[in-house]
């Protein structure tokens, strides 16, 4: 799959976007909009079970979006990350503080 | 009861008003002696206000008299010079020598010699109108002639208040005896408030300011003074004939009330006066400000954040340019070229500025030497403010920001918001330099056009390890020419090197220009902050607030000791450290746990300085994550085990062409197509 696909759903508990595809640079801005839109303004669950790479930037982006959601009050997860992008994860060595998950009642 | 009322509540704004000049005259000093005069003010203020209970201590008329001489003093004092800071150590002792005389003979014949009190206090009006007439002329008549066309008309502003003051307070005695009091409390308590107004305000001479601050002032008044001047009146009739319980329960409301007061300042009034809080709008604008957009677009969104916020009205840019400091943005169209060595430059360099006022450029006597010339600088700029970006002595860009709209000032909020974005401006007039050098060398392609000459030659620009212990080499590549990896060595003494081998997340420009801004700090950073640690953590605190939003550094930073056969590193989320030492003839993994900068806001708890012995004929190998994520036709990735066995395959190699090899078997395994930027870096130690 090499175009990024991102779908929206919002619940009354929060928002799910579900990422499908590569992050990288080609595709990282439109996984940068939505993730930053929904970010401050909702809890949000981001399933990541289907993206096939995740650039530095893309990382960049689920970083900023901690903080922001960590400063507007709101929280943030990760749906079954897939392989590669848990070892993005673990890479910056602060793979605890990012919430990740194996289910969607674990964070709604 | 109207003089009790009035004269607490003419102390408690005076009180205030002397806190808020002291926190934000220009200069200190100015400061002090206004919060001084306020004091002296609100004393005299709530003197008079006690004195007329009836039956209350009559020493309080005595304190009363006295307390207004001191603020006559405390005026002259204030006068010398004004709004220039002017020693004048014996000139002042002059004054409080008088004071002290005056008040010494004045207690004497109170308390000793029972001269009538009423003949007392019209000699202490006319003694204290007389000292306030007399600075006021003087500085009117003589005002000081190091005062520029600024500081004349808040000088002017002082002087006419004194006179004012003055004339009000010689009438005073002549009244009927129920207006005398009311009429000296209104003299001197404009006094107070003018002094402040004069200290605190840039263009004193501008409706809209003068408009506000009397605004301001009343609905403060009546806010405060209202709830205030009730509860003095149930106080007064409620506690009947007991005039020390009375005194003790006003000046109780007194200090309680100015909690309250000052935080109706603060809170409610400061929108009012032009203290909107702006600053996390501010930044979440200036971060969504993408310099891929092209050097007009982010300087407009630059323009338009800045302007939203602290409503100014003209923007100017500079940028550093072959020793010049070239306009790209200037009201009016103008182009104006200011030498990078002019003096007052330098002086602001000197002074470590990196932000200054019209207003203290004019008051503060660091700038005396270069004054006029500074002057000229904002005129040519038309600005109130101007930002020096700039790493050490190396100006990068100056930004000039113009008069607010409306006629406010910049206040304190004002400059703390500016050093808090401090660090963005930097990056931006970084960014804009960079652009406007690279737009005389425009091509088609405008995101590699703008700035890979620059950037490649920040690259290449390292100090190389050249050592007889040492053969070294790397490589940098990008497979978009602009990328975030970086390598750079400082030779620190003959025998050691420190070293920065990492990649800065982002893409294109933005990551480019990130890494570049970062490696300048780095080296910046370097010069001053010899504790490793500590250079890593400002390190990552300057990532976290000063790069734009999402960047991150993954890396390590290193220390080799050729002379001690050590090297010490800080391992950042740097992918992979292989080491071979003759010993163990393998290439085993070092770098250990690590956390990549940027993400939390204090690294120090996170990191820890490693050491591990390089011994003749080790070898050393440092990649970043771009030749690891080398991906093939069927999916599958070079890993480290491909780069490990890569390295063991060109061991015998010298490090160049070792390195070399190394890249290319990542690139034929990608069949020559690597999706992110490639560092690798050789070290090998010889005998």
């Amino acid at each position: 799959m090499d175009q990024l696909n991102i779908s929206e759903k919002v619940t009354d508990r929060g928002a799910i976007l579900v990422v499908e595809g590569p992050v990288n640079s080609y595709t990282f801005t439109e996984f940068q909009t939505k993730v930053y839109a929904w970010s401050k303004k909702a809890d949000l669950v981001l399933d990541m079970s289907a993206v096939t790479s995740l650039s530095s930037a893309g990382l960049g982006v689920l970083m900023a979006a901690i903080d922001d959601a960590n400063d507007a009050g709101r929280k943030l997860w990760i749906l079954k990350p897939s392989e590669i992008v848990r070892m993005a994860i673990e890479s910056t060595g602060f793979a605890d503080s990012f919430a990740m998950i194996g289910a969607l009642r674990e964070a709604f | 009861m109207v003089m009790i009322v009035s004269g607490l509540l003419a102390a408690l704004v005076l009180v205030i008003f002397g806190a808020h000049a002291e926190a934000s005259a220009t200069t200190r000093r100015i400061g002090r002696r206004t919060l001084g005069l306020c004091l002296a003010m609100a004393a005299y203020a709530a003197a008079a206000a006690l004195e007329s209970i009836r039956g209350g201590p009559a020493l309080l008329s005595l304190a009363a008299d006295v307390l207004r001489l001191a603020g006559a003093a405390a005026f002259a004092s204030l006068s010398i010079g004004f709004p220039a800071e002017r020693a004048a150590p014996v000139a002042r002792a002059a004054i409080w020598g008088a004071w002290f005389v005056a008040a010494a003979l004045l207690s004497a014949l109170r308390l000793v010699s029972g001269v009538d009190a009423r003949i007392l206090r019209a000699a202490v009006e006319l003694a204290a109108a007389a000292a306030v007439l007399a600075s006021s002329v003087a500085i009117i008549l003589f005002p000081d002639r190091g005062l520029d066309r600024d500081e004349r008309p808040r000088s002017a502003v002082l002087g006419m208040s004194g006179i004012v003051t003055a004339l009000a307070a010689l009438v005073a005695p002549f009244l009927p005896t129920y207006l005398s009091g009311p009429v000296a409390l209104a003299a001197w308590f404009v006094l107070g408030a003018s002094s402040h107004y004069a200290a605190t305000t840039d263009h004193v001479i501008g409706p809209y300011e003068a408009l506000r601050v009397i605004l301001v002032g009343a609905v403060w008044t009546l806010s405060v003074g209202l709830p205030v001047g009730v509860a003095a009146w149930f106080l007064v009739e409620g506690l009947g004939d007991r005039p020390w319980i009375r005194f003790a329960a006003l000046a109780l409301l007194f200090l309680l009330a100015t909690g309250p007061a000052e935080f109706a300042r603060r809170r409610f009034f400061s929108a009012l006066r032009g203290g909107r809080r702006y600053l996390k709008r501010l930044e979440e604008d200036l971060a969504a400000i993408d310099l891929d957009s092209g050097r007009d677009t982010v300087l407009d969104a630059l323009e338009q954040a800045l302007g939203e916020a602290m409503r100014f009205r003209d923007f100017a840019v500079l940028y550093e340019n072959d020793g010049e400091l070239d306009a790209l943005r200037c009201p009016g169209g103008a182009k104006p070229r200011i030498d990078r060595r002019d003096p007052a430059i330098e002086h602001l360099v000197n002074l470590g500025t990196t932000m200054v006022s019209r207003r203290r450029a004019g008051d503060n006597r660091n700038y005396a030497i270069v004054r006029s010339r500074l002057l000229e600088i904002f005129d040519l700029l038309q600005a109130d403010v101007l930002v020096i970006a700039r790493e050490g002595r190396e100006v990068v860009g100056v930004f000039g920001l113009g008069r607010k709209s409306g006629g406010s000032d910049w206040g304190r909020y004002d400059f703390e918001s500016l050093a808090r974005i401090y660090g963005k401006l930097f990056v931006f007039a970084y960014y804009l330099r960079n652009a406007a050098r690279a737009w005389v060398i425009q091509t088609v392609d405008r995101e590699i056009a703008l700035s890979d000459q620059v950037i490649r030659s920040v690259q290449q620009n390292v100090d190389r390890i050249e050592h007889p212990k040492a053969d070294a080499a790397f490589v940098t590549r990008s497979t978009r020419r602009l990328g975030g990896d970086f390598i750079d060595f400082v030779r620190v003494s003959e025998n050691r090197w420190f070293f920065v081998v990492g990649d800065v997340a982002g893409k294109g420009l933005n990551a480019s220009m990130s890494m570049v801004i970062l490696k300048s700090t780095i080296r910046n950073i370097l010069k001053t902050e010899k504790n490793f640690a500590r250079l890593v953590a400002k390190t990552n605190a300057f990532v976290k607030k000063s790069l734009p939003r999402g960047s991150f550094f993954a890396g390590v930073f290193g220390y080799i000791d050729f002379a001690a056969g050590n090297l010490y590193f800080i391992n950042c989320g740097i992918p992979v450290m292989y080491l071979n030492t003759p010993g163990f003839a393998s290439f085993v993994e070092v770098q250990g746990d690590g956390k990549v900068l940027g993400f939390v806001r204090d690294i120090a708890p996170h990191i820890k300085t490693r050491r591990v012995a390089i011994a003749p004929g080790s070898t050393l190998a440092i990649a970043t994550d771009g030749i690891l994520e080398a991906t093939n036709l069927r999916g599958e990735r070079f890993g480290k085990e491909r780069l490990q066995r890569a390295l063991a395959e060109y061991h015998s190699y010298e490090a160049p062409k070792a390195v070399d090899l190394a890249v290319k078997a990542a690139y034929d395994f990608g069949d020559g197509d690597i999706e992110d930027d490639v560092t690798l870096f050789i070290l090998r130690t010889k005998a």
